[in-house]
């Protein structure tokens, strides 16, 4: 049976070329890189040779890049971080409200110590109210944290604008761009950001490892405390291999971004147009134009989405899925209840997110597979019956 | 979070299906949506044949699938007396967030065999 992957967005391969990097410095090269003598010395030169391969794929300078264990690390630093920091000038913080849980759960923490949040919402299209977001600024307004690209639905928010905004106000603006590194084209100053969260092992880099680009001059109280590494932003030492892989999925990324946006959205692109061409009562969940290349979020009426995921599953295909059944509390997607989709419609989604390791033979077996079982779920389905 | 037999059941849908001329009952649940439909013909006082339709999480399918299995050539008396103990034991357990799957597919079973007589 051929297996497929089509979940990248929640974790991707290792590159065997990242692999290849890693492997000297678990048992040969294994110093700390903050030791005086050689072995110490050789982990600080590699580490800093990956700090500058990350910056290189962002547009920032090296030292502005802080590494951290990963995603959720740099979120919560970057938010918390600056909300500690900035607290005597203001209380007030701006995200959305289909930002990822490590964006909500903290801003949620941050609420119950005295923060104001506004959660902007989205449009039907998954881009976010900007008229909203602006009227919502005031004089205690500390902070913006907006996704690039949303994890579910792969669409693009309009960070460029957002950045003259908060630049006009003086106000630090944070990004979560752990599903847009590596995927699209992307520069810090560009964007206008002062803060951006990404995540190794999103970008065929191992887990457990991310890094925060925080803008030369920007201040923040660390979250990891101890000893002085990251300039005295991020204690504890440091993982090496872990920066490594990263270093190197960063620059294999940085190299393969025109090859990426070719092939993979046209990958994407014929797995969704065969869908809904061949299967009724089918549909896109958010922008189709304001989108990453490689993501689709598919909706199937009748049927459930985490059924559907153990069916392909048993098939050899491997997607996600944002009904409320494969939460651990019963909740459907947060973010496709933003978009204002209804709830049988969530009920049956399905995410597919492809990479550069997916190939059209992927693609012809998932459109072999997938129709087919569709039908059996909605054969035994008495809502299709009766739609 | 889903056993072996939970997913193969949902991956094979044994018994999914209507039958004509059979009793049948429905059960919904509310809070996630799920629907299940259990079809039974009963000859002599034994469960002859039966059927199932589902829309919902694996836990409904599956134990709307295990249910038939289980029931199959069973008294009704034996069949009214599957608890929802057995079928999780039968289902090689579920996650306590979808018990009620097992649950929605018990209590078809004994509305689809109300006024049978043992």
């Amino acid at each position: 049976m051929r297996r497929v992957y089509f979940d990248n967005n929640a974790t991707t391969a290792v590159d065997p070329q990242v692999f290849e990097a890693m492997k000297p410095f678990f048992l040969e090269d294994f110093g700390n890189a903050s030791s005086i003598h050689a072995f110490g010395q050789r982990a600080r030169a590699v580490l800093e040779e990956a700090r500058r391969q990350v910056a290189a794929l962002v547009g920032a300078q090296p030292q502005e890049i802080v590494f951290t264990s990963g995603g959720t690390e740099s979120d919560n630093t970057a938010l918390r971080g600056v909300a500690s920091y900035l607290r005597e000038r203001g209380n007030h913080i701006i995200t959305t409200a289909i930002e990822h849980p490590a964006i909500l759960r903290t801003c949620e923490q941050l609420e119950k110590e005295g923060f104001e949040i506004t959660y902007v919402p989205a449009g039907k299209d998954g881009i976010i109210k900007l008229d909203v977001l602006e009227a919502a600024i005031k004089d205690q307004t500390i902070l913006i944290s907006v996704m690039y690209i949303n994890n579910e639905t792969g669409t693009i928010q309009p960070l460029a604008r957002i950045g003259e905004l908060a630049k006009s106000r003086k106000i630090i603006f944070h990004t979560d761009a752990v599903q847009a590194v590596g995927k699209i084209p992307l520069d810090v100053k560009q964007l206008g950001v002062d803060l951006l969260s990404l995540s190794s092992h999103k970008l065929h880099g191992p887990k457990g490892i991310g890094a925060l680009y925080v803008r030369r001059g920007v201040r923040f109280n660390p979250l990891i405390l101890g000893g002085p590494h990251e300039r005295s932003r991020r204690a504890g030492t440091e993982n090496v291999p872990g920066v490594i892989g990263l270093g190197k999925a960063c620059e294999l990324a940085r190299q393969g971004l025109a090859d990426f946006d070719m092939r993979v959205r046209g990958l994407r692109d014929r797995l969704e147009n065969a869908v809904l061409e061949t299967i009724p009562d089918s549909s896109v969940n958010g922008s189709r134009t304001e989108r990453a290349p490689h993501v689709t979020n598919l909706s199937f009426r009748g049927t459930e989405g985490e059924a559907l995921l153990i069916s392909l599953d048993f098939q050899g295909i491997a997607v996600s899925t944002g009904s409320a059944c494969s939460s651990g509390s019963l909740e459907p997607s947060h973010v496709l209840r933003a978009l204002g989709i209804s709830s049988d419609l969530i009920h049956g989604s399905i995410r597919f997110s492809l990479s550069r390791m997916n190939t059209e033979e992927d693609v012809d077996y998932a459109l072999e597979v997938l129709p087919k079982t569709i039908d059996r779920m909605r054969e035994m389905s008495p809502l299709y019956r009766e739609r | 979070m889903y056993s072996p037999t939970v997913r193969r059941l949902v991956a094979e849908l044994p018994n999914s299906g209507r039958l004509p001329d059979a009793v049948s009952a429905r059960v919904e649940n509310p809070i996630c949506g799920d629907v299940l439909e259990l079809y039974l013909c009963v000859v002599d006082g034994r469960v002859s044949e039966s059927r199932f339709q589902a829309t919902g999480c694996p836990a409904a399918i599956a134990a709307g699938a295990a249910i038939t299995i289980m029931i199959e050539r069973k008294s009704v008396e034996a069949a009214r007396q599957i608890s929802v103990e057995q079928l999780l034991e039968f289902l090689e357990g579920l996650p306590p967030h979808k018990r009620h799957g097992a649950e929605m597919a018990v209590r078809a079973l004994r509305q689809a065999l109300e006024g049978h007589e043992p």
